[in-house]
C-alpha cells in the first residue's frame, strides 16, 4: 500500500508539473499586447499593430508615465490576420501573447467592408485573443489610433484603457462590445452587434447639435488625443451606421446598460432615471412585426422651464429618430429579437420567419412615461 | 457502523453522480451538435430515459439482498451473463476515459501549454488515474466529497459574478434545434447517466438495502447538470454556423469568452478537477467492472489494465472528437439491454423459484 501511495503522490506532482504550463510559459518570454489594431491595406490585404509594454523602459514594464519609452509599438501586414499575427510575430523580440489585449480596434474602412467578417472568425479562432476585450471601430487608420493611446490619468495603458472604457460606459455614451460578444452575436441567430465609436482628435467640423455628436466632432481640448463617443451599428458581421453618442445613451437604456443620463433640452439640464423597463411585447401575427416598448423616466431639474410631457415627446422623438437609423442601417441592437424569439419553439421555425428581413419594416412604438421628482 | 455505512454510500454516490453529471456536461457543451439554448431539454431527456437502467438495478438489489454487485448479477444472470455484462461495462468505461485523457490534453494545451506533447500529458494523467482507482473507491469517493464542497463553492461564485450577465432570451425557442436533433444529444446523454450502474458495482449491498441510492443519484445528477446547462446557455448565443472543435468550445465554456480573465481561474479549477474526478471514477468502476468479468484479475492488476487501455485508445482515432460522439451513441443501448434483461431474468427466476420449478440458488457461483 506504501509503494502505490508513494507512486499515487509522484504521478500527482507529475500532473502538477505537466499541467501547470510553467516550463514552457515563462511569463518574461511573451510580449503581452495591450492594443490591438486592424487596418485594411491598400492591396485588400489586412495589417496588424500592437502595443506593448517596453520592457527596456527603466527596467520596468509598464512604468515610464505614458512616455514614447514605456510602449514599444510594431505593425505588420499579411493577406490575412492570422497572416499579419504570425509576420507581427515573427518581428517582436518576444512571443506576441493576447491573452490581455484591452482594446481591439479596427478602422472603419475594413469594418464596413465584407472582409470585417472573415476578420471576426479569424479573431475568434486565433490562439486566446482575449474574449472580454472591446472592439472599436475608429475613423481613420487603426493603426495610429493605438499608437496615439497613452496613460492620460495614471501610469499603466492596460489600466488605463479598461477604467476609461468603464468610465464611458457608466455616461452611455459608448455601447458594451466585448470581443466575443461581437463575434457571437454576428453569428447568432438573434440580433446584431454593436462595437464603440471612435476616432483619433478632433476635426474641425463641429455641427454644433449636442444630439448628433460623434467621436471626433467634440469640441474639447486636452492631452487625450483619441476619441470614444458613439456606436458603430452592424448588419451580421459588417458596420453599416453609426450612432452619436446621446443616441447611444437611449441605446443603453433600452439594453438596461444604464440607469442615469443628462440632456440638455430646450436650454434646461436636466438629469434623467430610468424608474423601470424597458417592457418589451412583441406581436408577430402580421406581416410587419409590431413591437410596443414601456419605459418610465424620472426627471430631475433644478430650473423650471421644462414640463414633463415636453421631456416624454423629446425622449420619444428622439428614439423614434434612433431607431429609425438602426432600421435603416438594417441593424436590431435593441435585443428585440430574443423577445421576438420566445413566440416560436424551434430556431427552425425562427429563421424561417425571416426577422432580419422584416426587422427594417417593423412597426416600433415607444410608449414613455415621465414624473418630475425632487432633486 | 451505520454511520460509516451512510457516509460510504454518500461518498460513492457523490462520486459518481458528480462524474457522469460532469461527464454528460462535457457531452453536450464540448461534442454535441448546437443545441441553441436546449442544452437542458437533451440533459433532462438523458436522465429520463436511463431511469430504467437505475431501475433495474434497484430490482436485482431487491432480488438479491444479501449478495454483492457482483453475486447479485451473477444471481440474476449466470455466469456468462456477469462476464457479458463485465466486459461490456469495462469496455465502455475505458473507451470513454480515452476520450476524457483526450479533452484533458486538449484542455491543458489550451489554457498553458500548446507546445506540450498530448501523449505525455495524456500518459501521466492516465497514470495518476490508475493509481487513484488501486487504492479502491474510498479513495476516490473521499476525493469527490471534498470537491464536491468545492466545486458549489466555485460554481455559486461564477453565478453570482456573472448573474449581470445572464441573457434568457438565448433560451428561446425553446425546443432549439427541433425534437429530433435534441433526441439525438439525448442519446450520448443516456448513455452517460446510465453509468450510474458503475457507481453501483462500487457501492457495497449493506449501505443500499433499498436499491435506490443509484435512482437518486441519477435524479439528483441530472437535474443539477440541467440547471448549470441553462446557466451556461444564457452566457453564450446559439450560432448557426459556428465552429465545432472541441478548442473553439472549450473557449466557449472556459470564461464564456465574455467575462473577465479573473474568473478564467475558477472556470480552470472546475474543469481540470471536474475531468479528473471523471477519469478517476471511469478506471475505478472500470478496474471493478473488469474484476467481475475475470475473477483472476485482482483491484490493483484491473485498475493498472484500465488505466493503460484507456491512455491507449486516448492516443488513438477513437478518442477523437467524431469517433468518441459516435461512439457514444451506442453506450445506452449498450447498458440499458444489458442491465434491463439481468433484471427481467432475475425477475423470471424469481417467480420460477416460488412456483417451485427451479432449483433453490441465489447463482451458479
Amino acid at each position: 500500500m506504501k509503494r502505490i501511495n508513494g507512486l499515487f503522490a509522484l504521478m500527482l506532482a507529475a500532473v502538477c508539473f505537466v499541467m501547470s504550463g510553467c516550463t514552457v510559459k515563462n511569463v518574461e518570454a511573451q510580449a503581452y499586447a495591450v492594443s490591438l489594431g486592424i487596418d485594411m491595406t491598400e492591396e485588400g490585404g489586412i495589417g496588424a499593430a500592437v502595443q506593448v509594454p517596453s520592457l527596456s523602459s527603466g527596467g520596468s514594464s509598464e512604468s515610464g508615465g505614458g512616455g514614447d519609452s514605456a510602449y514599444s509599438f510594431s505593425e505588420a501586414k499579411g493577406d490575412t490576420l492570422t497572416g499579419a499575427l504570425e509576420m507581427l510575430n515573427a518581428g517582436l523580440p518576444r512571443e506576441l501573447n493576447l491573452t490581455g489585449v484591452k482594446c481591439i480596434v479596427v478602422s472603419e474602412e475594413l469594418a464596413r467592408s465584407e472582409k470585417f467578417s472573415e476578420v471576426l472568425e479569424e479573431m475568434s479562432q486565433a490562439y486566446r485573443v482575449y474574449g472580454a476585450a472591446e472592439v472599436i471601430v475608429c475613423r481613420g487608420q487603426a493603426a495610429e489610433f493605438i499608437r496615439g493611446q497613452k496613460p492620460v490619468i495614471g501610469m499603466r495603458l492596460s489600466e488605463s484603457t479598461a477604467v476609461e472604457m468603464q468610465h464611458y460606459r457608466d455616461l452611455g455614451c459608448i455601447p458594451s462590445a466585448r470581443a466575443a460578444d461581437v463575434y457571437y452575436m454576428s453569428r447568432s441567430v438573434y440580433g446584431d452587434p454593436v462595437a464603440v465609436y471612435a476616432a483619433a482628435g478632433s476635426s474641425a467640423e463641429n455641427t454644433g447639435n449636442e444630439e448628433e455628436l460623434i467621436a471626433g466632432e467634440l469640441p474639447e481640448q486636452g492631452d487625450r488625443e483619441n476619441q470614444y463617443y458613439g456606436t458603430a451599428l452592424m448588419d451580421g458581421g459588417r458596420m453599416t451606421g453609426i450612432l452619436s453618442g446621446e443616441e447611444t445613451q437611449l441605446l443603453n437604456v433600452l439594453l438596461g446598460e444604464i440607469e442615469y443620463f443628462s440632456w440638455v433640452v430646450e436650454g434646461v439640464p436636466v438629469r434623467i432615471n430610468v424608474s423601470s423597463g424597458p417592457e418589451v411585447r412583441t406581436d408577430l401575427r402580421g406581416s410587419v412585426p409590431v413591437i410596443e416598448v414601456g419605459l418610465r423616466f424620472n426627471m430631475m431639474t433644478s430650473k423650471e422651464g421644462l414640463e414633463e410631457e415636453e421631456l416624454k415627446k423629446e425622449i420619444e422623438r428622439r428614439l423614434n429618430e434612433m431607431t429609425r437609423q438602426c432600421q435603416a442601417a438594417g441593424a436590431d441592437p435593441f435585443r428585440y429579437a430574443e423577445w421576438a424569439a420566445r413566440s416560436f419553439l424551434t430556431v427552425e421555425d425562427w429563421v424561417r420567419y425571416g426577422w432580419k428581413e422584416r426587422f427594417p419594416e417593423a412597426d416600433i412604438r415607444y410608449d414613455v412615461r415621465v414624473k418630475r421628482i425632487e432633486l | 457502523m451505520k454511520e460509516g455505512g451512510t457516509a460510504q454510500r454518500r461518498s460513492v454516490c457523490t462520486l459518481t453522480g458528480m462524474a457522469i453529471g460532469f461527464r454528460a456536461f462535457l457531452a453536450v457543451a464540448l461534442d454535441g451538435g448546437e443545441l441553441y439554448g436546449s442544452g437542458w431539454i437533451v440533459l433532462t431527456a438523458g436522465m429520463v430515459l436511463s431511469i430504467p437502467v437505475a431501475a433495474a438495478l434497484m430490482i436485482i438489489r431487491r432480488l438479491f439482498p444479501h449478495e454483492e454487485a457482483a453475486g447479485a448479477l451473477s444471481g440474476a444472470g449466470g455466469r456468462i451473463g456477469v462476464r457479458l455484462t463485465g466486459t461490456a461495462l469495462f469496455l465502455i468505461l475505458v473507451c470513454d476515459a480515452g476520450s476524457v485523457l483526450q479533452m484533458m490534453s486538449t484542455a491543458a494545451r489550451y489554457v498553458a501549454a500548446p507546445e506540450s506533447n498530448r501523449n505525455i500529458i495524456k500518459l501521466v494523467t492516465a497514470l495518476t488515474a490508475a493509481a487513484a482507482a488501486a487504492l479502491g473507491p474510498c479513495a476516490a469517493a473521499g476525493a469527490a466529497v471534498l470537491w464536491r464542497r468545492l466545486a458549489a463553492v466555485l460554481i455559486v461564485l461564477l453565478i453570482l459574478v456573472q448573474a449581470p450577465y445572464f441573457r434568457p432570451g438565448w433560451l428561446t425557442p425553446v425546443l432549439g434545434p427541433g425534437i429530433p436533433v435534441l433526441m439525438r444529444g439525448a442519446l450520448p446523454a443516456a448513455g452517460i447517466f446510465s453509468l450510474t450502474a458503475a457507481g453501483w458495482l462500487m457501492l457495497e449491498r449493506e449501505h443500499d438495502p433499498d436499491g435506490k441510492a443509484m435512482l437518486r443519484t441519477l435524479m439528483k445528477s441530472g437535474a443539477v447538470t440541467a440547471a448549470l446547462a441553462t446557466v451556461l446557455a444564457m452566457l453564450v448565443p446559439g450560432m448557426a454556423d459556428a465552429p465545432t472543435g472541441r478548442a473553439f468550445r472549450l473557449g466557449r465554456l472556459l470564461a464564456n469568452d465574455r467575462a473577465g480573465l479573473t474568473l478564467e481561474l475558477p472556470y480552470v479549477i472546475l474543469l481540470y478537477s471536474g475531468m479528473l474526478t471523471m477519469l478517476v471514477f471511469e478506471v475505478t468502476a472500470a478496474a471493478r467492472a473488469i474484476g467481475m468479468a475475470l475473477p483472476a484479475l485482482n483491484s490493483r492488476m484491473g485498475a493498472m489494465a484500465a488505466g493503460g487501455l484507456a491512455f491507449c485508445l486516448s492516443v488513438s482515432d477513437l478518442a477523437r472528437q467524431e469517433k468518441a460522439a459516435l461512439l457514444s451513441v451506442w453506450y445506452y443501448p449498450v447498458i440499458l439491454s444489458a442491465f434491463v434483461l439481468l433484471a427481467c431474468n432475475a425477475v423470471i427466476r424469481k417467480k420460477m423459484r416460488k412456483a417451485g420449478n427451479a432449483p433453490e440458488r441465489s447463482g451458479d457461483r
